[in-house]
C-alpha cells in the first residue's frame, strides 16, 4: 500500500515547523495500519535529506558540526541526541545503510530530529516543499513496494 | 595535604608546553605524590573553564566549543568523548549535572579541554604565575574541605 496523503501531510507538517497540526495529524493516524507507511515516509525523506547536505567527500568535521548545531538548538535536544550515536546515523545513510545496533524506535527518533534540521537548513519555499515531499513519498513508494 | 612547590611546578611546566613536564610528573609518580596534582589540574580546569565561559554560557556555546575542539584533535588521532567533555564544563561551571563516563574518560577529557582553553588563553609568564597561585588555592582549598569530611564544592 503506498504512502498515503494524510501520512504525507502529517509529516510535512512538522517539517514545515507546524507542530500542534502535526500532532493533531498523527494522533488521527491509525498505529497499526499508518505505521508502516509513515515509518517508511520518514526513512525517505531522511534518506534524501541526507543525500542532498551530505555526499561521500563530506568529512567528519562537517558530520560533528551538524550535529553540534542541531544539539544547540536546546537543552532537550543537547540531552536527547547522543553525538555519537546521531554521527553514526548520519555516516551510515550516506553508505545508504543504517546503524544495526539502534533499535527502529531509536532510529525513527534520530532520522526524524536530524531530517527536521536538515529540511530547515535547506529554507525551502512552497515549490521546494512540495518538490522534496515528492521525491520522499516517491521512494518511499518504492521502498514499501520492495 | 595542601599542593606542594612540586605538583605547581609539574602542572605549570605542562601548561606552558615545557619539555620538562614529563619528567617533573614521572617523579611526582614514583614518589605516589599524585594526588595533590590531580587535585591542582582539576582546580585549573575549573578556573580555565570559568574563565573562558563564565559568567554568562549557554548550552550551545558549551556544545559548539565541543565539536570544534573535537574536530581539531581528530587529525591527531584523538577521539573526545563529547559528552563527558561538554558534562565536565558545565560542571565546572556550576550546573549540577551527573558525570557522564568513567574516571579514565573523565580525565582525559579534562586535560584536553585545560591544554586547549590555556594555548587559547596565550599567557605570559606572569600571568601563568597568577593562573597557577589562583589554581593552587583552590586546589588547596577543596583539599582541606575533603580532609575535614566537606563536601569540597566549589568557592
Amino acid at each position: 500500500m503506498p504512502v498515503s496523503d494524510q501520512q504525507a501531510a502529517t509529516l510535512r507538517a512538522l517539517l514545515e515547523g507546524h507542530i500542534d497540526e502535526h500532532k493533531r495529524l498523527l494522533a488521527s493516524l491509525d498505529r497499526k495500519a499508518d505505521a508502516l507507511g509513515y515509518s517508511a515516509l520518514v526513512t525517505a525523506a531522511f534518506q534524501n535529506a541526507i543525500d542532498l547536505r551530505f555526499s561521500r567527500d563530506s568529512t567528519l568535521d562537517e558530520v560533528t558540526e551538524f550535529v553540534a548545531q542541531v544539539r544547540s538548538h536546546s537543552e532537550e535536544l543537547r540531552d536527547e541526541v547522543d553525538p555519537r550515536t546521531a554521527e553514526r546515523v548520519i555516516i551510515a545513510a550516506v553508505g545508504g545503510g543504517d546503524v544495526p545496533e539502534l533499535s527502529s524506535e531509536e532510529s525513527n527518533k534520530f532520522a526524524l530530529i536530524l531530517l527536521a534540521e536538515l529540511v530547515i537548513d535547506s529554507h525551502y519555499d512552497e515549490a521546494g516543499m512540495d518538490e522534496f515531499m515528492v521525491k520522499a513519498r516517491a521512494l518511499a513508494d518504492k521502498i514499501l513496494l520492495a | 595535604m595542601p599542593v606542594t612547590d612540586e605538583q605547581t611546578a609539574a602542572l605549570r611546566a605542562f601548561l606552558s608546553f615545557d619539555p620538562s613536564s614529563e619528567r617533573l610528573t614521572r617523579d611526582l609518580a614514583d614518589a605516589g605524590r599524585l594526588d595533590g596534582f590531580g587535585a591542582l589540574a582539576h582546580a585549573a580546569f575549573v578556573i580555565a573553564v570559568r574563565r573562558r565561559f563564565a559568567p554568562t554560557w549557554t548550552s550551545a556555546q558549551i556544545v559548539g566549543f565541543t565539536a570544534r575542539l573535537r574536530n581539531a584533535l581528530r587529525p591527531q588521532g584523538i577521539d573526545l568523548d563529547p559528552k563527558a567533555t561538554e558534562i565536565l564544563i558545565r560542571k565546572a561551571l556550576g550546573d549540577p549535572v551527573t558525570s557522564d563516563g568513567d574516571d579514565k574518560t573523565q580525565a582525559r577529557a579534562m586535560t584536553l579541554v585545560l591544554v586547549d582553553l590555556m594555548a587559547d588563553e596565550h599567557l605570559s609568564d606572569d600571568s601563568l604565575d597568577a593562573f597557577m597561585a589562583e589554581a593552587r588555592a583552590l586546589a588547596d582549598d577543596r583539599l582541606a574541605a575533603r580532609h575535614d569530611g566537606g563536601l569540597g564544592r566549589p568557592k
